[in-house]
């Protein structure tokens, strides 16, 4: 089944990196809702991608993603509906 | 610095100072103990050219014909001496020519270290002359890639790239050096130790995993081994034989795991896959247990993965963690190196055997001598068969030779009839299937120094894709033995569009140059035959010359390679017709 998954990555290296770990995902096509990669303060970067996917695949992909040299740790977390939506309240009414 | 560099001996005559980066770049391959290097010169590695040739005595450079033969030679030289292969290339068109034999060491695991010049710094993304964005382009068929720009960081990405070309699940590195990062003053630090640590560890699965794998082999009525490229690389054949003797329990080799275990063990079942053995395929659907060690589950093994082994549990020995449950689930994964692994399954198996089991592994090999070994090995009369062909080279070379196949028929052919006794005897493209790898990377094998000969077995077709590579091994004088079996057309295509397009030819019927006067013409002996009476004694005649020979044999043209598991069919749908 098909859900949405937050995928993460922390990486040791610098933005040619961000060419390996976007090809993990290409070359399967996996539908993408978002990608990035960001500097952190210490220099090393994150890399995010939302995906939908069914979990044997995230699995798989999240393990390629770990193999790659310069990721320290690698995890993709289910993204669920939230439960409680603070909806905006008018103060004029 | 000068002094340490004299202290070492490695660069007895370098008189520069301060080193450049280049000087240091030959220094990192020295101490990581590379001898030989395949490759190519170009306006960008010229000043890497320039600092090899003041320690030739220490590091010897073979220089190929295209930068592709430097990569599959490079394998060759790998597989056979398990140390990675070197390759250097210029920039641009130099790089390039390289990638389909990054994308055949990605898919083989083949430990590679690969170095590309490139444009200076300055000019990098300016479409300067013969520039390549090298990484964007080796990314996806390399382990690891990196591009130095700066010379401080040639010392410590070099010890990088070696290591981490070696550990765990080997592969290709690609690294690319800018022309200033090689002519700029640098030091040699001698001190630096390999990043990336945590990665490189071999790990060993929990004592817990191992007693409960133990468990089901132990419980098992009808288990089977299916040994890859794992057990090869990691030199697990001694302590595989060990445990399948102690075990009582069958072997089956992938492609790349043949000669893993001598063909003649009574253990042995035989090749699994497409054009594998019958019952090692067919069995694999009715064992209740399957112990994968060092291999990937690669379609090729396990036709339609719906109906894959539908009776058994699997328990997979693999280092790659990314390969576990990446296509067959598992009951039991035990992450780490194969022999490491086996050696810790080894006491907790209890010795067993299985001779009902085995009597359908005899009753399925008997029927498969009689459909399809017996005609396609001795036919005795009409054109000669690749197989027999096969089979006389087998004979002749008493199991003892490096065999390298190149792509097609007369690979699976090749697989099929060779009888291997020692490990480390078979080398070909698996992964990929690259026509053209056969000779270049039977010439690195040969450079390797196998001390056993090597005998490249290859088609027509793919021996014209790389035939460029007779002019190196003619300039280095390599004993290299080159069978090509010639059926005049591209055979596995051609048996595809028999089987599967209903006959209809297309683009399959393939012309080659008399290719005895071609090897005569590169200096190399060679003959031709086509006569049934004259095989024994022309491969004989080869395996006793003294340099490198080419011998054509002319085959049947129209042959098939039975058996088969046609494309999207389950294992035991395999046809021995
Ligand atoms: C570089 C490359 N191009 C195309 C193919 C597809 N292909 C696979 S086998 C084959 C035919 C090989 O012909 P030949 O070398 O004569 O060997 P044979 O099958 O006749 O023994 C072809 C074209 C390939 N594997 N590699
Ligand atoms: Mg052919």
């Amino acid at each position: 089944m098909e859900k949405q998954y937050n995928l993460t990555a922390f990486v040791d290296g610098g933005p040619a990196v961000f060419l390996r770990l976007a090809g993990v995902l290409t070359k399967r096509r996996l539908d993408t809702d978002e990608l990035s990669f960001l500097r952190h303060a210490g220099g090393n970067y994150r890399f995010t991608a939302v995906v939908r996917t069914d979990s044997k695949t995230i699995n798989t992909v999240v393990k390629q993603v770990r193999r790659v040299i310069e990721v320290v740790d690698a995890y993709a977390v289910e993204l669920k509906e939230p439960e409680n939506v603070y909806e905006f309240q008018s103060n004029a009414a | 610095m000068g002094t340490q560099l004299v202290e070492n001996g490695s660069f007895e005559s370098i008189e520069r100072k301060p080193l450049r980066g280049a000087d240091v770049f030959v220094k990192a391959l020295l101490s990581a103990g590379v001898d030989t290097i395949f490759g190519y010169p170009g306006g960008a590695i010229m000043p890497v050219y320039d600092a090899l040739c003041k320690c030739q005595n220490r590091l010897k450079h073979i220089l190929v014909r295209h930068e592709q033969g430097a990569a599959h030679a490079a394998e060759g030289y790998a597989r056979v001496s398990g140390k990675p292969g070197v390759c250097l290339v210029t920039s641009g068109p130099g790089a390039t020519n390289l990638v389909t034999g990054l994308a055949d060491a990605m898919m083989d695991s083949v430990p590679l270290v690969c170095v590309s010049g490139q444009v200076t710094s300055s000019m990098l993304g300016s479409d300067a002359f013969q520039e390549t964005d090298v990484i964007a382009v080796t990314t996806p068929v390399t382990k690891w890639s990196y591009q130095i720009t700066d010379a401080s960081e040639i010392e410590q990405v070099m010890l990088d790239a070696f290591s981490i070309a070696v550990s765990g699940r080997p592969g290709p590195v690609m690294i690319d050096i800018t022309k200033d990062a090689q002519l700029e003053a640098c030091k040699w630090n001698g001190k630096l130790k390999p990043r990336f640590v945590p990665k490189l560890v071999r790990r060993l699965p929990a004592e817990q995993d191992l007693q409960d794998a133990a468990a089901l082999i132990n419980a098992a009525e009808r288990p089977l081994i299916l040994a890859g490229h794992g057990v090869l690389i990691s030199k697990a054949s001694g302590v595989l034989q060990e445990f399948i003797e102690k075990s009582g329990i069958p072997v089956a080799c992938t492609l790349h795991g043949l000669s893993a275990v001598p063909t003649d063990h009574p253990l042995y079942a035989g090749m699994l896959g497409m054009h594998g053995n019958y019952a090692p395929n067919v069995l694999t659907n009715q064992a209740d247990l399957l112990i994968a060690v060092g291999m990937r589950f690669d379609d090729r093994v396990t036709g339609k993965l719906e109906a894959y082994a539908p009776n058994a549990r699997v328990i997979h020995i693999e280092v790659d963690p990314a390969e576990i449950g990446k296509n067959v689930p598992v009951t039991s994964a035990l992450v780490g190196d194969a022999r490491a692994v086996l050696e810790k399954l080894l006491p907790l198996i209890k010795p067993k055997q299985y001779p009902e089991w085995l009597k359908r592994f005899k009753t399925l090999r008997e029927q498969e001598v009689k459909e399809v070994i017996e005609a396609a090995t001795n036919p005795g009369s009409g054109e000669i068969t690749m197989s027999e062909a096969v089979n006389v080279i087998s004979e002749a070379s008493r199991g003892e030779a490096v065999v390298v196949a190149d792509v097609g028929q007369h690979q699976m052919i090749t697989a099929r009839y060779y009888r291997f006794k020692h490990p480390h005897s078979f080398i070909t493209s698996g992964g990929l299937g690259t026509m053209g790898f056969a000779l270049p990377a039977a010439f690195g094998a040969t450079v390797a120094g196998a001390n056993r000969p090597v005998i490249a077995i290859i088609g027509d077709g793919g021996f014209q894709m790389t035939l460029q590579e007779l002019g190196t091994i003619a300039q280095e004088g390599t004993a290299l033995k080159m069978v090509v079996l010639n059926n005049s057309y591209l055979g596995m295509v051609r048996q595809w569009q028999e089987l599967f397009f209903e006959k209809r030819y297309s683009e399959v019927e393939i012309k080659s140059p008399d290719l005895v006067k071609l090897a005569d013409a590169f200096g190399i002996a060679g003959r031709k035959i086509c006569r049934r009476e004259n095989l024994k004694e022309a491969v004989n005649e080869m395996l006793e010359s003294e340099g490198p020979y080419l011998l054509e044999i002319q085959v049947k043209k129209e042959d098939n390679v039975f058996p088969m598991i046609p494309a999207g069919s389950a294992v035991d749908q395999v046809r021995l017709k």
